[in-house]
């Protein structure tokens, strides 16, 4: 009898022995699980990266640096225009920027759209070639100057035609600035609301400091001084040795009558970078030609 | 007052009485078989298997079905002494007495037994043969190289048992039956047939398939290892009747119990 009590007892100590067993097992299963999930989340990144790679490589783009990793961003991005800003009222920016889309997990999202090539006309200085008519116009300019210079290679003129072939220099050059000109309103018509959500749409995937430059350059245009400041901090933060970002945002603060801000960041800016651009710029602010 | 459990649980001593044996397909067929080269002109059969897989119940319960009708003598211990054998031997087919100060003679026993050749068939059951010498195994073969007698002999399924048996068996002619466990519907089938045999048909309900496999999970099926845990369980049911019967379901068999009983056994650590 005393054996089976014995043995009652001895049953109790294998329940709790098994129960502490299953618990420990549904533990380790939970962890495991986790650490599927945590696993699975970071390869879908990864992933990610690679359609993104795979994608552009077959659109036949420009490879372009991708961002993955929020830290490493954070370490290379150096932040002095950042810094400036905290002295003054852009913590407001800084929150709004962030609203943007630009938090740490945001950058994790990387573009899977074709790149919409983006012609930026002043920095590039392409030459005129979109319309047909300015093209022609180019074309006929190049020809009327070719005939000229024919002309004037193989013949002597005389000095009434001499100064009827210049004239018709200088007509067909003003005609040249004139199409130019267009193409540039052309180019700034396409600034407009619909260009720059795409713009802003373009860089909620790639999280690139030119999109954001370029965001930054298209509210300036369009005077909107509040915007291109935030376009050109955010521009800034991710790439701080693009000279525009310093530029735009300085402008953008010197527009909105923040000169000594503007002046102030530039100055530091020029200490470290001695571009001749800065120094320019601290000089038309100075004296208010902007 | 005694438990109704305590009926039960005897049903389960580890025995060879006839009236519990259970007749199973797998144990009938084994026997069909044992009777059949009983007919063939063979000298020995060989039952073969684990302990616990029913040797020796096959082995008596053909000796209570044949004893009436051919000449069988059962010798359900080993005899480890040579004299003591045949002695026995020799009773067994003279059935005549051997005064203890005398001996037999092997010699002269196997001329007495090739002098019956043709005239009696005899069976000798020899259970637990593993204990026996190699020297009277050799003249146990010697004895029914004669054709007069009959060996069914039942030996231990061991590592070492194993390669005994290959050396003297393989090269004779033999019937070799070898018996294993029981499956798990066997099990079955064995435990409730045992417990309606005996009347205990409200026990035998109260046992599920879920019971059997739990306890088929330790015991393999083995007859006498699964005759031990019933005895263990109902030993246990027995006490908590007595003491605490409101703990007691008749309606059906207690995991509670069934680990305890595994517990006791050994066969899961507590």
């Amino acid at each position: 009898m005393d054996s089976i009590k014995e043995l009652e007892k001895r049953w109790y100590f294998y329940k709790v022995k098994k129960s502490l067993y299953s618990i420990n097992i549904f533990a380790f299963m939970g962890m495991m699980s986790l650490a599927s999930y945590y696993t699975y989340t970071q390869v879908d990144v990864i992933k990610n990266l690679f359609n993104k790679n795979k994608l552009v490589a077959e659109a036949k783009v420009e490879p372009r640096k991708v961002t993955i990793e929020p830290i490493i961003v954070a370490e290379m991005v150096e932040k002095p225009l950042e810094e400036h800003v905290k002295s003054t009222k852009v913590a407001d920016v800084v929150l709004a920027s962030k609203n943007e889309g630009l938090d740490g997990s945001a950058l994790h999202v990387v573009s899977l759209e074709p790149v919409i090539p983006i012609i930026d006309m002043e920095k590039e200085n392409r030459k005129v070639t979109s319309t047909k008519r300015v093209y022609k116009a180019t074309r006929h300019n190049k020809k009327t100057q070719r005939k000229m210079v024919k002309a004037k290679a193989s013949t002597y003129l005389t000095a009434s035609e001499l100064s009827t072939i210049k004239h018709e220099i200088k007509r067909s050059n003003r005609s040249a600035s004139r199409n130019t000109e267009n193409i540039k309103k052309i180019n700034l018509n396409g600034s407009s609301v619909n260009y720059i959500e795409t713009m802003k749409k373009k860089f909620k995937m790639s999280k690139n400091a030119r999109d954001a430059l370029l965001l930054a350059k298209a509210f300036y245009a369009k005077k909107e001084y509040s915007q291109s400041e935030k376009w050109a901090l955010t521009a800034n933060k991710l790439d701080s040795n693009k000279d525009e970002s310093w530029h735009i945002f300085a402008k953008s603060k010197a527009k909105l009558g923040q000169k000594n801000e503007a002046l102030k960041i530039l100055s530091s800016y020029y200490k470290k970078s001695h571009s001749p651009k800065t120094k320019a710029l601290i000089v038309k602010i100075k004296t208010e030609r902007l | 007052m005694t438990s109704r459990f305590e009926n039960v649980k005897n049903i389960f001593i580890d025995s060879v009485e006839r009236n519990s044996y259970v007749e199973l397909e797998s144990a009938q067929h084994n026997y069909k078989l044992l009777e059949k080269s009983l007919e063939k002109p063979l000298k020995m059969i060989l039952l073969f298997g684990k302990p616990g897989t029913g040797k020796s119940m096959l082995l008596n319960k053909l000796y209570h079905n044949l004893k009436e009708s051919r000449e069988i003598h059962y010798f359900d211990a080993p005899i480890l002494s040579e004299k003591e054998f045949l002695r026995r031997v020799y009773e067994a087919i003279t059935d005549k007495a051997v005064p203890n100060e005398l001996r037999v003679n092997f010699d002269g026993l196997l001329r007495f037994c090739q002098k019956l050749k043709g005239e009696r068939e005899i069976v000798f059951l020899l259970d637990e043969c593993q204990l026996y010498s190699e020297a009277l195994m050799e003249k146990i073969r010697l004895l029914s190289d004669t054709r007069v007698i009959k060996f069914v002999i039942t030996l231990h399924k061991t590592e070492n048992e194993d390669v005994i048996a290959k050396q003297h068996f393989k090269t004779r002619i033999w019937e070799v039956i070898e018996l294993s466990n029981a499956s798990e519907d066997d099990l079955y089938i064995y435990i409730q047939k045992k417990l309606i045999q005996q009347g205990f048909v409200e026990i035998g309900n109260m046992i599920r398939k879920k019971d059997i496999k739990f306890i088929y999970t330790y015991t393999y099926g083995n007859f006498r290892e699964s005759n031990k845990f019933l005895y263990t369980l109902f030993d246990i049911y027995e006490y908590f009747d007595e003491v605490k019967p409101h703990k007691v379901s008749t309606k059906k068999i207690s995991k509670k119990f069934l680990e305890m009983a595994a517990l006791k056994l050994g066969y899961i650590d507590g």
